[in-house]
């Protein structure tokens, strides 16, 4: 059996690590058309494009150097990241080559750490190496 | 700031021993009728109960686990002339005040945080027990223990 418990999740963005993460979630969706023809019973579809988000929540830290660099990037710069790996083990993870920053939410909480929670939406081809 | 429960009770001894007017510490506690008067007012500082989990994905980060480790600071104070009241309250203040300004400690944990004081009512004579309690998190990387 193979499930992990909260474990590892290592995020490296543009080579950098992100630390403190406390949540990383990779969705990947594959569009489709609808080629249901008038009068039929059952739907019938067509493959579109494949498309892949990542969400990640980390402990936020205002001098965390990769943090300040994506902070940055999302504030001043155009959004656009170099490569980014979701792990899902100690060496096998998930992989683009870019994606743009489309989320950089910031929380505070009285008796809990400050979270930060960004948004990626792929912008390459998500591969998987075992 | 990677810490662990030993590190964390060296500096709350020495930021204890640093108080002003506080003549004994140790961790070895003794019933107050059983120390000398010459050692009140004393501190007698333990790390009590822990808690751990983990606190951020493994792997991306050294620090990964996190514990909430209680101390107990039990305070003894002594006055002939039964005038413990003003004492106890004084340290009191002061015990709160070196557990949380201390750097040797503030810089080696995440926070800590008073929670609790629990005293004798003044039910002892000449005497006044209390107990301090406070929370310390402190995260530390999940295979060197904390």
């Amino acid at each position: 059996m193979a499930v992990k418990t909260y474990k590892l999740g290592q995020v490296v963005v543009a080579g950098a690590t992100v630390l403190n993460c406390t949540n990383a979630a990779l969705t990947i969706a594959q569009e489709v058309s609808d080629r249901t023809a008038i009068g039929d019973s059952w739907r019938f579809l067509g493959t579109l494009g494949k498309s892949w988000a990542l969400s990640i929540t980390c402990k936020y830290d205002p001098v965390g150097t990769t943090l300040t660099a994506l902070r940055t990037e999302f504030i001043t710069g155009d959004c656009e990241t170099g490569s980014i790996k979701m792990y899902e083990g100690t060496t096998t993870y998930f992989s683009g080559s870019a994606a743009m920053i489309t989320g950089y939410n910031l929380t505070k909480s009285v008796g809990a750490d400050d979270e930060v929670t960004m948004t990626f939406e792929g912008n390459s081809v998500l591969e998987y190496t075992a | 700031m990677a810490s662990n429960r030993s590190d964390i009770m060296i500096q709350v001894l020495s930021a204890l021993a640093a108080i002003d007017g506080i003549n004994y510490v140790s961790e070895s506690i003794s019933h107050w009728e059983e120390l000398d008067h010459g050692k009140f007012p004393a501190l007698f500082p333990i790390d009590a109960d822990e808690i751990k989990s983990p606190v951020v994905l493994f792997g991306g980060t050294d620090e990964d686990m996190r514990g909430l480790l209680t101390v107990i600071v039990t305070g003894m104070v002594y006055d002939a002339e039964n005038a413990t009241q003003v004492k106890r309250l004084d340290l009191m203040q002061k015990i709160e005040k070196a557990m949380v300004t201390t750097s040797g400690l503030t810089s080696i944990i995440h926070s800590v945080m008073p929670t609790r004081v629990v005293t004798d009512k003044g039910a002892l004579e000449n005497y006044s027990v209390w107990d301090q309690e406070f929370e310390i998190e402190y995260w530390y990387p999940n295979e060197d223990g904390g």
